[in-house]
């Protein structure tokens, strides 16, 4: 027993020194390597561009948030892809022919389209991805695209009443694609540049299995870049110039790195030591950098708004919720609480999402709305009819908001704006991890909600399909036949084919919504970024992937 | 011995049984799904729910997550990281965590100790003062403001030390973390060391050694340390286990790839097979590390007897 008392001893004084000795060891070689890495960020032509989270995956069809799409949008490449401008361009497709009644899309595939394999781009890597976004075991938060782009049978499949390969979508030869739609689609070269409908290689994704796109091995990629470090949840990305990619002459980058900071102090300070080039910047930071030359601020397509829930019968009146709409102010929000860049929005259509037939912005045409401007006067005027249709004099209302500085900030501020401005208003505030408040308001268990909406694809659709009967981002359970009539022709009806009258009956939407009053339109987001004046060339976009690096530059 | 062991290997089985059981139903409380997501239809939600198990009643989810636990099976996760073996999204995150945790609690014990002991043996003295500064500062401040402060002066300004983890030079990145992290376990040791070894000092055993003729550094470290240690190894213990498992906040200063981030981020997107996971992995060291208190106990005091032998 003393011995081997005395041995433990010993092994624990062995280990210390063990430690001591390699960190003393250790601390040496730190000196030679933190040289090298200086002179490496200094002159290489990698871009060092900041995330603010992991990314959840890199399999096209299971990716959900628009960091990975972003990731994945740089390294693959669909039928179409987005001009600087974020319009739809043929990509991977040399061509296409679109037949009169809009129901079917023949693609010619590049010849020089390749897999970073060095095998060909064929029109069966485009069956095997989409048939797999459509299948419900594939459990795909985008599964709705597929009947979004109205792709022939796809309810069916979704519902799970046909086999996915009656999708509409057939491999006619290695390199031409049919797609086959049931109703025309307007917005379907906008839905394909969403990195939901990127192709995958069928062979080499079923031999990958389970670890399909979980590390670079387990990765094709068809883009301007190809993935060469990547793990699950890997706080460093790092990809490489394509040499297969077709474009590859017109790639100016070596490179991209991306690295997830969490932290702001810390992000400013890597952007500050030149460890990187672009990086996102919030709240205090915003003020301290905002007059730097090198600060910029891109629109969003975020609108963020509060859903009143049209079943409590307070806020089912009319003239409460034109009251609750009309007297919080905007621009404070906008301008002394958020700096970002983000704009005041009377309207619920995102700001520069998307261009009519004839060329004009969707809300050049539309305007703003009476109903969704900031008007004290005006909104106690409609306060006092309220309450005296509804014969009450006070009235308490909870507004539930998600954990995220920023919402909570704004939910105080209008917490504060309707308290002052609508007298015997209390409103107090539920603060629920987003999950939570997600559930809450989709089972209609709340009455006032702070949320937002990220536009999918380049039309009004996107935003207005939210206020369908039944829809589940419905949340105040707005239920209008004429608009739900209307939606549902501009998606599949008459509508769907008369691409002018289709664009006016939309504006139309959004006005029956503001008539209506049943959502109540705060901010435009913005994302506000400092940018390295080495780098240029980076296209910013407000729907699906949120950049493209494919002309950036480094000097 | 033998059979102390064996009894108390026995609890903490059940222990760990009953923790399982425990975090199980605290995740079927907590609000939201994994699957609560706008774009998600509800029949998409019930395949899912199927497709993984959760439409099952409890019992037979718990059973069935033994089961697989014992083959060594954590589940995938379904959410943060779609699909991944837990296994493997902790393969590359646990040794990061690890290893930082593991190099500040034996900085942290080495320098919390030399502190104590020199506040002690110079009590009363400047030594003493600055020791007892160190040792309130390490306590009362939060170990972001150290993180920070060095972020700034060593990573940025002096640009001595990489600012953000990087794995191609694991130990320069691993530097700024550590000390942070240790530095509540310095002025925790050295505070504990040093009240301990004053009354040790005083002691009459300490008197008969001295009068025995030993000096220096032998009655120091072999008859005052000896006795002093036992106290700062039971404030010890369960620091390890809270550095080992990473901290958010370091994490999140030196974007470091550890477990304390994956498993709040877990939380938040209710996914239940990465936080069961973590926080089984946090109860099994806790366990094993007391059990291993308990044995250094006998081995640095024979007056501590833990069962007949």
């Amino acid at each position: 027993m003393k011995n081997w008392k005395k041995a433990a001893a010993m092994a624990v004084t062995a280990s210390l020194c063990i430690t001591a000795l390699a960190g003393c060891g250790g601390s040496s070689k730190t000196e030679e390597k933190t040289d090298s890495t200086e002179k490496k960020s200094a002159s290489d032509n990698t871009l060092h561009y900041q995330i603010g989270v992991a990314i959840d995956s890199l399999n096209p069809q299971l990716a959900n948030d628009g960091t990975s799409f972003s990731v994945l949008a740089q390294c693959m490449e669909g039928l179409y892809t987005k001009d600087e401008d974020g319009n739809a361009i043929l990509a991977a497709a040399e061509s296409v022919d679109k037949s009169d009644d809009g129901l079917t899309y023949t693609f010619k595939l590049r010849d020089d389209a390749k897999w970073s394999d060095g095998s060909d781009v064929t029109a069966d890597d485009f069956v095997y991805a989409w048939q797999t976004l459509a299948d419900p075991n594939t459990g795909s938060e985008y599964q709705f695209f597929v009947q979004t782009a109205c792709l022939l049978n796809a309810d069916d499949i979704v519902a799970g009443n046909k086999p996915v390969t009656d999708l509409g979508v057939e491999a006619v030869d290695d390199k031409t694609l049919k797609v086959t739609l049931s109703s025309p689609c307007a917005v379907f070269e906008s839905l394909m540049t969403f990195p939901s409908f990127l192709p995958v290689k069928r062979d080499f994704a079923q031999e990958a299995g389970d670890n399909f796109a979980t590390s670079a091995d387990t990765i094709l990629c068809n883009g301007a870049f190809k993935i060469t470090d990547y793990e699950p949840s890997a706080m460093t990305i790092k990809a490489e110039k394509n040499d297969d990619y077709y474009d590859a002459g017109d790639v100016k980058l070596d490179g991209v790195e991306w690295q997830v900071i969490l932290d702001n102090q810390t992000a400013a300070m890597s952007y500050e030591s030149g460890d990187l080039d672009v990086v996102t910047l919030t709240g205090d930071l915003i003020e301290q950098y905002q007059d730097d030359e090198n600060f910029s601020t891109s629109q969003d397509g975020y609108m963020w708004y509060i859903s009143p829930n049209t079943e409590v019968k307070e806020l089912a009146n009319e003239n409460i919720r034109l009251a609750l709409a009309k007297s919080f102010d905007k621009e404070a929000v906008t301008d002394t609480l958020l700096k970002d860049g983000s704009t005041p929005a009377d309207y619920i259509v995102a700001e520069n999402l998307a261009v009519s037939p004839d060329g004009t912005e969707f809300r050049k045409q539309a305007g703003t709305y009476d109903n969704w401007t900031y008007d004290v006067d005006a909104a106690k005027e409609y306060w006092s009819k309220g309450l005296s249709e509804l014969g009450i004099d006070s009235l308490e209302l909870e507004l539930v908001t998600e954990d995220s500085d920023s919402a909570q900030q704004v939910a105080q501020f209008l917490q504060n704006e309707w308290q002052t401005n609508l007298e015997g208003l209390t409103v107090s505030i539920k603060v629920e991890p987003k999950k939570a408040r997600l559930e809450d308001m989709q089972n209609g268990n709340y009455q006032l909600g702070l949320t937002r909406w990220g536009p999918d694809y380049a039309d009004p659709m996107t935003d207005l399909d939210c206020f369908i009967t039944g829809s589940s981002t419905n949340y105040g359970r707005y239920s209008n036949t004429e608009y739900d009539d209307t939606i549902d022709s501009a998606k599949y009806g008459e509508l769907a084919l008369d691409t002018e009258a289709r664009w006016n009956a939309l504006v139309d939407c959004e006005k029956m919504l503001a008539d209506d009053c049943v959502v109540f339109p705060i901010y435009q987001q913005s994302i506000a970024r400092m940018i390295s004046p080495n780098v240029s060339g980076i296209y910013f976009y407000s729907t699906g992937s949120n950049y493209s690096f494919k002309y950036a530059e480094k000097k | 011995m033998k059979k102390y062991i064996a009894k108390r290997m026995f609890v903490s089985i059940v222990t760990i049984l009953i923790i399982l059981l425990l975090l199980f139903c605290m995740l079927q409380f907590m609000p939201g799904s994994p699957f609560n997501d706008e774009k998600l239809s509800e029949a998409q939600v019930q395949v899912l729910n199927q497709k993984y198990g959760l439409d099952q009643p409890i019992v037979v989810q718990f059973v069935n997550y033994v089961k697989n636990v014992v083959k060594g099976d954590f589940g995938v996760s379904y959410s943060i990281s779609k699909n991944t073996d837990i296994s493997k999204l902790l393969n590359t995150r646990l040794p990061v965590s690890f290893r930082i945790g593991g190099q500040a609690v034996v900085f942290g014990a080495i320098i919390g100790i030399m502190l104590g002991i020199a506040a002690a043996l110079k009590s009363g003295t400047w030594i003493d003062s600055i020791c007892t500064i160190v040792s309130v500062l390490g306590v009362s401040l939060p170990s972001y403001v150290f993180a920070l402060a060095m972020a700034y002066f060593l990573g940025y300004r002096a640009n001595i030390f990489p600012l953000l983890y990087n794995s191609a030079e694991a130990f320069a990145s691993s530097v700024m973390p550590t000390i942070a992290l240790a530095m509540f376990s310095i002025a925790t040791v050295a505070r504990f060391t040093r009240t301990e070894l004053l009354e040790v000092l005083d002691s009459d055993y300490m008197l008969l050694a001295e009068s025995k003729g030993i000096t220096g550094r032998t009655l120091i470290v072999r008859h005052a340390l000896r006795n002093a240690l036992i106290p700062i190894i039971t404030v010890l213990a369960p620091l390890v286990v809270d550095l080992m498992i990473g901290s958010l906040v370091i994490e999140k200063i030196f974007s470091i790839p550890g477990i304390g981030s994956l498993m709040v981020t877990a939380i938040q997107s209710n996914d239940y097979n990465v936080t069961i996971t973590i926080a089984f992995i946090y109860s099994v060291m806790y366990i094993v590390l007391m059990l291993a208190v308990d044995i250094l106990y006998g081995v640095i005091d024979p007056r501590i007897r833990l069962a007949k032998e």
